[in-house]
């Protein structure tokens, strides 16, 4: 059994992560153009024909670069309509809507397709505001929402998985030249050691993630579980490898000139959205005892 | 149309060089990437490609020489477009210095007969800028380099060429040889559909068998150039430390002047 991944999801890596450092405020038409959305919709249906897990990829890599455009949205809910269309969407979940200012219409844990209206709250992370609705009323979509729920969890997971990545190398990358006392302060253990810890942390968060994003796509009988799990420790393991990271970098880790704080605020908006990790885990638990 | 763009595998720009002390070759043993500059190439040829509109008629091949492995960059040009491999290997071509490798550049041109043959100026390992004159000469095909501006018109090209004083504006009949600067466009971002779909499309590795070269004519053999030394750059010569007290100005006037620089 072949775990790794296939040359072509490498490449995309790659392409998409060299896309997004030089393109971290692109719009989504031009994400659209590269072919990011509708992925794992049918060809037939004017998506890539391609899986989940491909999508996954681009998930990892949108959180990496704290991309703020609303991509992770639009992309789950494209398989649940009838056709990929132009529109940017976003979903409703206990009555918030992510980038609400900044789509066109929403589909909501009704399936009910409702035009973007509404007001914006204040929010921690910035760069993803949340909203609410003025009202729910709209046109009925075909299907479940179950589906969409637990493509858009899995894809905050996978999210969560590029920021603990991030801060990972944002702190590797300051300890590693940073020197007290005449030495690079990676040297000692109480900086080390909490990176190693981050390390072990996002390298399990990224399987679980992985693995929940292989259950979404092959429609796995564990993907109600799998997918929870996934989302519990993922958004952990961001808020924990941003706070290690803003610690090893001593002053300069809590100022606004540094971007750990978005990387930070956005790790806590993930563990938020859709549920905390003791949400998500009693949704596991419920499934292993009930 | 059809367009070749001849393409190298180069050490990744995030990878440190090292030269191989035995060999004095350049370490190629660590990750690759498609030359930045032959990306131009490749996105020029596409625009050429589907502008003529003719899609069925139109064709861009990728030419290239190096260790299989260099198929790996070759698949970001595929994915960017291109519609198929050429790339001769032969591990009796590795070594070959520019003579050795244009001779066998022209031999597979040859074989592929296009239209317009493209290279990107040079290659950020060995920085020859050499290459495409050398295969134009083979080919006994007119050339145009440091293209900053390129139009095809009536079975000709045009380029317009940077040089240090502003630009010729040259045009030459087809088949010919153009070698492209980096500021003729900007290389598109593969698609996903392009990225997923490039290993399904022809990649074809010839040995020198295969492209009728004797072994003699190619790698250290075939090459008309030995290295026989290699050394890092010569130290920096003596420097001087200046402590601003607020006079850090007038002092540096004063040595500017010292050496008749001012």
């Amino acid at each position: 059994m072949d775990f790794a991944f296939t040359q072509e999801q490498e490449e995309l890596r790659r392409e998409a992560r060299a896309f997004l450092e030089e393109n971290p405020e692109a719009q989504l038409a031009e994400l659209r153009e590269l072919g990011w959305l509708g992925v794992s919709v049918p060809e037939e249906r004017g998506g890539g024909g391609l899986s989940f897990l491909d999508e996954a990829i681009l998930f990892e890599e949108a959180g990496r670069a704290l991309y703020s455009g609303p991509f992770l949205t639009t992309a789950v809910v494209l398989p649940a309509l009838p056709e990929v269309d132009e529109q940017a969407w976003s979903v409703e979940v206990d009555g918030f809507v992510p980038d609400l200012l900044h789509v066109d219409r929403v589909l909501t844990e009704g399936m009910q397709s409702v035009p973007a209206e509404g007001e914006t709250l204040a929010t921690m992370d910035e760069t993803r505001p949340l909203g609410r609705l003025t009202s729910s009323d709209g046109e009925a979509v075909d299907g479940e929402w179950e589906p969409v729920r637990l493509r858009l969890l899995a894809a905050l997971a996978l999210e969560a998985v590029g920021i603990a990545q991030r801060a990972l190398e944002l702190g590797i990358e300051y300890v590693s030249e940073r020197e007290q006392f005449g030495k690079k302060i990676g040297t000692y253990q109480a900086v080390s050691h909490p990176l190693a810890d981050t390390y072990v942390e996002t390298e399990l968060a990224r399987s679980l993630a992985y693995w929940a994003a292989f259950c979404v796509a092959e429609d796995d009988e564990q993907a109600p579980v799998a997918v929870p799990a996934a989302k519990a420790f993922c958004a952990e393991t961001a808020v924990a490898a941003c706070e290690r990271s803003i610690q090893v970098h001593g002053g300069i880790g809590f100022t606004w000139e540094h971007p750990l704080h978005r990387y930070y605020k956005r790790a806590q908006w993930l563990d938020a959205f859709g549920g905390h990790a003791a949400v998500q885990r009693a949704v596991v638990a419920a499934a292993l005892l009930d | 149309m059809k367009i070749a763009v001849c393409v190298k595998h180069v050490p990744d720009a995030a990878v440190t060089k090292r030269i191989d002390p035995g060999t004095k070759r350049l370490d190629r043993s660590g990750e690759g990437s498609l030359n930045p500059v032959d990306a131009n190439a490749v996105e020029e040829a596409l625009r050429i490609r589907d502008a003529t509109g003719d899609g069925a008629e139109g064709e861009v091949v990728l030419v290239s020489l190096g260790p299989e492995k260099a198929i790996d960059s070759l698949r970001k040009a595929l994915a960017m477009g291109a519609d198929r491999v050429l790339l001769v290997s032969d591990p009796d071509a590795a070594g070959s210095d520019l003579v050795a490798t244009s001779s066998l550049l022209a031999k597979a041109l040859e074989r592929e007969g296009a239209d317009l043959v493209l290279f990107g100026q040079q290659a950020s390992d060995s920085d020859g800028a050499v290459l495409w004159a050398a295969v134009a000469e083979r080919l006994r095909l007119p050339l145009i380099s440091q293209v900053a501006e390129l139009t095809l018109e009536g079975g000709a090209v045009t380029g317009k060429r940077q040089t240090e004083f502003g630009y010729d504006v040259i045009r030459a009949p087809l088949p010919a040889v153009v070698a492209v600067a980096d500021s003729i466009n900007e290389p598109r971002y593969p698609s996903l559909k392009g990225i997923m779909g490039a290993k399904r499309k022809q990649q074809d590795v010839l040995s020198l068998a295969d492209l009728e070269i004797e072994a003699e004519r190619a790698g250290a053999s075939g090459s008309r150039t030995e290295v026989l030394a290699l050394s890092d750059p010569p130290p920096r010569g003596e420097t001087r430390k200046l402590e601003d007290d607020g006079t850090g100005a007038e002092k540096i006037v004063e040595f500017l002047a010292e050496k008749r620089l001012v």
